[in-house]
């Protein structure tokens, strides 16, 4: 059995003075992390090694788990340390470590609340920072999650995922005895704001006091990590000597907070320092004192009259104020909380003791959309590979796939390859509802109902709208409106093209595009390039986006090369594009005009979708769903340009085996397209050993280091760069083709082998 | 010594949000560092503006005497009342809401009757006070709707009123001397008068040793009678007269200034020569040039804290604190907003140009420059402006048609304490202006956090450049691909250019605002030596 083991991955001072003894007391060890960010709000924060005696464990783990940062995502051999050895994880309200604990930690996950300001949530907290559906999520942590509150009513409030799950582990003091030292001759008033600078918050408070209480003398503590010069009444960052001194010289103490579930320290510190303390009704201090404190004021009008008495000298009041105060610091006494503490841990305990009965992951891999080139063949690629991966590693985990329910899928086998490995699939129809819909949906399920967008689009799959899934992985974003879901969802993004070429979706609205990734719980990309964009670009936090293997497959040789040479008697190149504009065709034609010119002696045969449009003696009226007025530009190049004429054979989309076949005869394969997530015709081409030569353009430059690839690069934008590399390939397409990958070097990095290297960020992803 | 300084700006003006007015601020430091005494003229809509401008340069207001014209204020009021106040959201028909929240006090009361006597009771009881507060509800409710139905056809103009006052509105144009718009002309004539009732209270009240006026707008000052020195930027509208054409800008009142007034301080002496001695004749001896201080953008983002910690980790707080700030950037949007609704700041890279959309300012070729380096070049990073030009019609227009409104983004009215933080996160610090009135601020604003800067090679900033070997940051302002080459050798060679920049910096960073307000007091002395 596990020893009794706590992980206290907090950094406050003050609470770690208190709490980790108390812990070790109740027969726990503990580890305190020593590692937190430094950022603005984390200043009071502090790293102690002394608890790590308490630990019984190895020294090198040890080691290992003092260089983590455990407010970050954690590695895998750090998650599997923290479930061998620790039972119970205690942390405070970060979405973001919260986050990686339910992913990655499988003991008793004990959330530390101090209290918010008033009309805040725990629930709103983390719906915003981590999406609607971490609430389930939580949910489905079940009895091994608790919401320890300091105080005992902050459950009230909250969503059913934490009031159902609250245990009351007061805030405590490790001091509590009151000192005699006060003497008050320094006949100001003490406030403490810290921060004043440098947030919004204490800014306010810091306004309020000068405002209200500018007719005392007075002075101002607290950390000002950027010094508020211009106010010598506000200390800064003084010794230890000066704030004892303070505390026993000043003569009254005004705390001004009405917040209803959150207390500072300061007001006790007070108390314990024997300094009488001014405050304002209807906060915390209520709860412990009671309404009819001497101290206690309902306005600014009163507490003025009392601290005017005080800086008076009138010692009855003064006596008065300092004898009835102790009550207030009686609730954060050690021996009161401990009691508390040792009957409320008995849930914890027990929660430890129980077997945790992780239920089977079910995900589903869905693809939006009536996608039957790229998309749908990447689809295919990343379900067959994390189905590989479960079956390879026996993983509990049910993976079915789903596709929109359009006419399109009906008689063709698109999907014949999942259905051979076992994926049941489902079809599904995409629903626009309004933001009543979805504020009553949230509502049901006890979340907070803050939306804003007036409309969302969410998958119907005619059963519970995909709600019995754990998690779901969409392969594309094609949603009219801002794809909702109460299950948390990884988005496959494949590129952000509109920001090279926007004139390729003019009609295409950015909002549900970019919406779609910013509230996914983890994006995918499968370049560095997207990967860049999904930041700059899509917004997204860095953190929440991971590199996933490009899903290459390298095709076979086709072994008919003597039909072949009958069919393609001349020497030619492949032009591999479509009749979107980002394949830069005009300049690619331009360019083709000076290679003619300059004796370019191969012809190009341009195959890809809706590429038989391009020959200008097609009828583009009937073009179905294509750019007929680019297309007709095109046909207008062509035909005013013999030497294109001539040149030019357009295919059309041919079949996966005729397309093998001319790729194999070619010299070369030309492609000068840019913006988007590279063209895979060039892993087509390498493994049929046919080179290429591309547009210089970071998908492609990822792509070729991906693959070893060993392409040769031209400005897609520069008409005579093309030219010449199309004349410079003519020539050496031999040694071009000598540089090529051989077949097994390129099966490393097909699909065949990154299969695992995919499952390991969906695992990690998902948590299973 | 005792010196005042003027500033009757305008209600609409923010200087703690400008560069000239981060430049007054550090200046009265300088003077109270230097212990000097300072009277401050100004309107009375500027005392909260001119104290949060005191209060970011870390000055006690305390420390600073007011000398407030309360003209204007009636008219300013009112407008503030009638038009601006309308923005924010009026309680309408609030009756009606309470009425009904009784209601479902009411009810909460009658399901809970058991006894069917006592429910028919209050239901009579009810009835009676119903028609008891009938009347009394309608007539304070028609009250509210005919007083919300006036202010609506006021700030609407809905039915004719609107297009009477236009009506109106052109007549008077027409036919009056000033021929502007009424609001245009009645917003000037307040303006005039506390610029008027300032210098009348000068001469009456005032016991200063010189008056320090920091603008060309205010004409009135020339007659100021004691000893008064005023600065002259620039007067960039004579170098593009086209382009300020278009806006409604009006210089007379700088040129009156410029005619009228004896004693100049320039920022550069390109300036100083240029216009004040070539082109108005001024004596040399009346004029001076003090170039800048150097706005110093550290102190605002500088988190110490109070432990004890490594360069590093100080390095570390100050970022995480400055990408925090830059979160809050979506509020200062001038577009955009659905675009950065839940954007994440806290990895984005950028290029930063801070300053006011000016024609003079050359926005569109570093637009221009851009496109290339996003859609050509494949930069990533974004460009960040300061200044709002949705008035800007060809920036407006270019921008729409190379759909570059998600990665062109202006932040307009941002805070001190976020602009430096831009400057801060910022990959470089780009400044195409085509004519300044000395130095950019921009270059020491960004160095003084870390960050290089590229710039135009005008007069103005070769005279402090020239003699160091920057010349692969220095660019042809009116050639936008020699712009976009410069910031593209800039970002690859960020840590080599910063270095290099580092030895002008060095120099400049010591213009701190005690030494500046030290050149300011010698030039007051000699030009009261002058005046006597």
């Amino acid at each position: 059995m596990k020893k009794k083991r706590v992980l206290w991955l907090i950094n406050h001072s003050t609470l770690r003075e208190f709490e980790v003894p108390l812990l070790i007391e109740l027969g726990y060890e503990v580890f305190c992390p020593k590692s937190f960010p430094y950022d603005e709000g984390n200043l009071s924060a502090s790293i102690d090694y002394k608890y790590d005696e308490s630990l019984t464990i190895a020294k090198e783990t040890l080691d290992k788990l003092n260089n983590v940062n455990f407010y970050e995502d954690i590695s895998v051999e750090i998650s599997s340390i923290i479930n061998e050895f620790f039972g119970i994880a205690f942390f405070a309200a970060f979405p973001r470590q919260f986050k990686m604990l339910t992913k990655h930690f499988k003991g008793v996950l004990c959330l530390r609340p101090f209290g918010l300001p008033n009309g805040y949530t725990y629930a709103e907290l983390f719906a915003e920072a981590n999406g609607f559906y971490f609430l389930a999520q939580i949910e489905k942590l079940k009895g091994r999650f608790f919401f320890c509150q300091a105080f005992s009513d902050l459950a009230e409030i909250e969503s059913n995922c934490f009031k159902n799950h609250a245990i009351y582990l007061p805030l405590g003091l490790k001091n509590t005895s009151i000192s005699d030292n006060w003497n008050g001759k320094d006949k100001k008033v003490f406030f403490v704001c810290p921060r004043i600078k440098t947030s919004e918050y204490f800014n306010n408070i810091y306004k309020f006091f000068k405002l209200n209480f500018k007719e005392f003398d007075y002075v101002i503590g607290g950390a000002q990590p950027i010094s508020v010069r211009e106010d010598k009444n506000v200390l800064g960052f003084i010794s230890r000597e000066e704030y004892d001194n303070n505390m026993k010289a000043l003569s009254v103490m005004f705390y001004h907070s009405k917040e209803e579930r959150h207390i500072h320290y300061h007001p006790f510190e007070a108390i314990r320092n024997g300094m009488p303390l001014i405050f304002m009704g209807g906060g915390v201090l209520d709860k412990f004192g009671g309404k009819d404190l001497p101290g206690r004021c309902t306005s600014v009008k009163e507490a003025k009259r009392k601290i005017k008495r005080i800086l008076k000298g009138d010692e009855k009041f003064i006596k008065l104020v300092r004898n009835t105060q102790e009550i207030l610091i009686k609730p954060m006494n050690y021996q009161v909380c401990k009691t508390e503490w040792v009957r409320n841990f008995i849930q914890i305990e027990k929660a430890c003791k129980k077997q945790s009965l992780e239920s089977k992951k079910k995900v589903a891999v869905i693809m939006s959309g009536g996608y039957t080139g790229g998309v749908l063949d990447f689809s295919i690629r990343f379900a067959l590979s994390i189905k590989r991966a479960i079956e390879d590693e026996k993983a509990e985990v049910e993976l079915i796939f789903a596709h929109e329910d359009l006419p399109i899928f009906n008689c063709n086998h698109y999907f014949q390859k999942i259905k051979d490995a076992g994926i049941p699939i489902r079809t599904f129809n995409k629903e626009n509802k309004d933001k009543e819909w979805v504020k009553k949906t949230l509502k049901l399920m006890n979340y907070p109902d803050n939306f804003n967008d007036d409309f969302v689009t969410v998958c119907n799959d005619g059963i519970n709208y995909f709600f019995d899934c754990d998690y779901l992985l969409l392969t594309s974003d094609a949603f009219e409106q801002t794809f909702f879901s109460l299950r948390p969802y990884a988005l496959v993004v494949h590129d952000y093209i509109q920001r090279y070429v926007p004139e390729i979706f003019p009609f295409r609205s950015n909002k549900n595009v970019m919406d779609c990734a910013k509230n996914a719980d983890t994006v995918f990309v499968t370049s560095k390039s997207t990967m860049m964009d999904a930041v700059q670009y899509g917004g997204i936090n860095k953190n929440k986006i991971r590199l996933i293997p490009l899903m290459i497959e390298a095709m076979q040789n086709v072994n008919n090369s003597v039909e072949s040479e009958d069919e393609y008697k001349d020497d030619f190149f492949v032009w591999s594009t479509n009749v979107s504009p980002h394949k830069n065709h005009q300049n690619a034609m331009m360019a083709l005009v000076e290679y003619y010119k300059n004796g370019g002696a191969l012809k190009g045969y341009v195959t890809g979708s809706n590429t038989e449009y391009l020959d200008d003696s097609s009828n583009i009226e009937d073009g179905n769903g294509v750019p007929v007025m680019y297309i007709k530009k095109l046909q207008k190049i062509i035909k005013e340009n013999r030497c294109l004429k001539e040149n030019l054979v357009f295919c059309g989309n041919l079949s996966k085996s005729e397309y093998a076949k001319l790729i194999q005869t070619a010299k070369f394969l030309f492609h000068p397209g840019y913006g988007d997530n590279g063209n895979g015709s060039a892993v087509d081409a390498a493994s049929l050993g046919t080179p290429t030569i591309s547009s210089d353009y970071p998908a492609m430059r990822y792509m070729d280091e991906f693959a070893e690839l060993n392409m040769t690069f031209f400005d897609p934008f520069n008409i005579e760069s093309i030219s010449s590399e199309l004349k410079k390939a003519e020539k050496f397409y031999k040694e071009y083709a000598k540089k090529l990958p051989s077949f097994e070097q390129l099966k490393k990095h097909t699909t065949d082998n990154t299969y695992k290297w995919l499952y390991h960020i969906v695992k990690e992803t998902i948590g299973f | 010594m005792k010196i005042g300084i003027f500033l009757a700006y305008n209600p609409a003006v923010i200087l703690s949000k400008e560069g000239l007015g981060r430049y007054i601020g550090n200046l009265i430091k300088g003077f109270l560092d230097s212990k000097c005494e300072i009277t401050i003229a100004c309107p009375k809509w500027s005392i909260d503006m001119i104290k949060q401008l005191l209060n970011d340069f870390s000055v006690d207001e305390e420390s600073v005497n007011f000398l407030i014209s309360q003209k204007g204020m009636a008219v300013w009021t009112l407008y503030e009342y009638l038009i601006l106040r309308e923005k924010r959201k009026s309680k309408k028909y609030f009756i009606f809401k309470e009425l009904s929240s009784i209601l479902e006090l009411l009810t909460e009361v009658i399901v809970s009757v058991s006894n069917i006597g006592i429910l028919a009771t209050l239901v009579i009881c009810f009835a009676i006070i119903c028609i008891l507060l009938f009347p009394i509800v309608i007539i304070a409710e028609l009250t509210i709707i005919c007083f919300n139905l006036v202010k609506s056809l006021l700030h609407k103009g809905t039915f004719n009123i609107k297009q009477s006052f236009k009506d109106f509105n052109s007549i008077f144009i027409q036919f009056s001397k000033s021929g502007k718009s009424i609001i245009r002309h009645t917003f000037e004539r307040m303006c005039k008068k506390v610029e008027q009732d300032l210098v009348k209270k000068i001469n009456l009240q005032s016991s200063e040793d010189i008056w320090y006026v920091p603008s060309l707008f205010w004409p009135e000052v020339t007659k100021i009678s004691l000893p008064t020195v005023i600065n002259a930027p620039d007067l960039v509208t004579t170098e593009f007269p086209y382009k300020f054409a278009d806006t409604g800008i009006e210089v007379d009142n700088c040129l009156r200034t410029l005619q009228d007034g004896k004693y100049f301080i320039t920022y550069c002496e390109y300036v100083k020569e240029d216009l004040l001695i070539s082109k108005y004749g001024k004596e040399e001896r009346c004029c001076k040039a003090i170039p800048h201080i150097n706005n110093d953008m550290r102190k605002f983002i500088n988190i110490v804290p109070n432990f004890e910690v490594n360069e590093e980790q100080k390095e570390e707080y100050i970022k995480s604190f400055s990408r925090a700030l830059l979160q809050k950037l979506p509020q200062y949007a001038k577009n955009n907003l659905e675009y950065l609704h839940g954007f994440d700041f806290s990895n984005i890279k950028f290029i930063l140009y801070s300053s006011q959309a000016r024609p003079n300012k050359n926005m569109l070729s570093l637009f221009k420059a851009y496109r290339y380096l996003l859609r050509e070049r494949y930069c990533s990073v974004k460009l960040f402006i300061t200044g709002d030009i949705s008035q800007q019609k060809e920036c407006m227009e270019y921008i729409q048609k190379n759909c570059l409104q998600y990665d062109i983004i202006s932040f307009y009215n941002v805070p001190v304490q976020i602009l430096a933080a831009m400057y801060q996160e910022a990959e470089l610090s780009v400044n195409p202006t085509l004519y300044e009135g000395g130095f950019p601020f921009t270059f020491g604003e960004g160095m003084s956090v870390g960050t290089p800067s590229v710039m135009s090679n005008i007069p103005q900033v070769m005279e402090v450049m020239g003699e160091y070997t920057l010349d692969e940051v220095i660019f042809d302002p009116y050639d936008w691909r020699d712009i976009a080459d410069k910031i593209e050798y800039a970002l690859k060679q960020k840590d080599e250019v910063l270095k290099k920049e580092l030895l002008l910096y060095k120099k400049i960073e010591k213009r701190n605002p005690e030494l500046v307000a030290n050149e300011y007091l010698a030039a007051f002395k000699e030009f009261r030596r002058l005046n006597q």
